[in-house]
């Protein structure tokens, strides 16, 4: 779920500013490329004599962590480029959740309806511009979807118990 | 009133008045013209009237919209005579405080 967020939180920020980004990114791709060819020639040619275990172990943090950037930016330019509109509008998470924990009937008469809301208002958001709006609906539906589930508990627990009654 | 026909809350009673009113809505429209009424716990008063019959629920699905369906909401005849019940037992009540 939070690898969900997580991606859908860099693809809104993708579709939310301008489709120029694109370039920043690459560009940020192609210096991070120059830096660690340039750090590779030096690091070959000056490694320390007096502490060659630690100069290494350094040295490779910062390859990795150059590399790690790198790839970041690579991702970045290869999202903005892909596409410049909404690919999974928020609550796609706590929809798998809410059909798990919840009966059928809660799902489709309740729980649902709020995910449906938060997102149409959210795209409605997005298309007018105003993307602090749409990341305040965002949270603001979470909140009403929490809200909700905890409502909706003690009426669910309640049928069950007299289901339960009902069979005994 | 006859005992088959459910008594409405108050808020249930906002509901079915919009309801009747508007013809179908769905909860975040209901909201937008009722500020009583809370984004968090509308669908679980919508969810409580079904069950008693008061409104009945359709899935809107759009062809150009994206996201998840909406789900609308209309007064069924039991809930158009609920609410009339409503207020007629208020407009008694009000000429007896009268």
């Amino acid at each position: 779920m939070k690898t969900l967020l997580l991606n859908w939180r860099q693809r809104s920020r993708a579709a939310e500013r301008d489709p120029r980004i694109k370039w920043v990114y690459l560009f940020e791709v192609v210096l991070g490329l120059c830096c660690l060819t340039l750090y590779s020639f030096w690091l070959a040619t000056d490694i320390a004599v007096d502490a060659p275990v630690e100069a290494l172990l350094a040295n490779t943090l910062v390859v990795v962590a150059m590399l790690f950037n790198t790839r970041i930016g690579w991702q970045r330019w290869r999202r903005a480029t892909a596409t410049n509109h909404i690919i999974n509008a928020p609550g796609f998470g706590l929809h798998r959740l809410a059909e798990f924990l919840c009966s059928a009937r809660t799902f489709k008469h309740i729980v649902e309806p709020v995910i449906a809301d938060m997102q149409h208002e959210h795209i409605e958001a997005l298309r007018a511009g105003r993307w602090v709006k749409a990341r305040w609906i965002q949270w603001r539906g979470y909140g009403s979807f929490w809200v909700t589930v905890f409502l909706q508990l003690p009426i669910s627990l309640g049928r069950l118990m007299l289901a339960l009654w009902k069979v005994s | 009133m006859s005992p088959e026909i459910p008594f409405p809350s108050r808020i249930e009673s906002m509901v079915l008045q919009l309801l009747i009113a508007s013809g179908e809505m769905y909860g975040l429209e209901m909201v937008s013209a009722v500020p009583e009424l809370k984004r968090g716990t509308i669908y679980v008063t919508l969810g409580r009237m079904a069950d008693k019959g008061l409104v009945e629920s359709r899935e809107l699905k759009l062809e150009h919209e994206r996201g998840l369906p909406r789900r609308m909401f209309k007064a069924t005849g039991v809930g158009e005579r609920a609410f009339k019940a409503y207020q007629a037992a208020f407009a008694v009540l009000d000429g007896a405080m009268a």
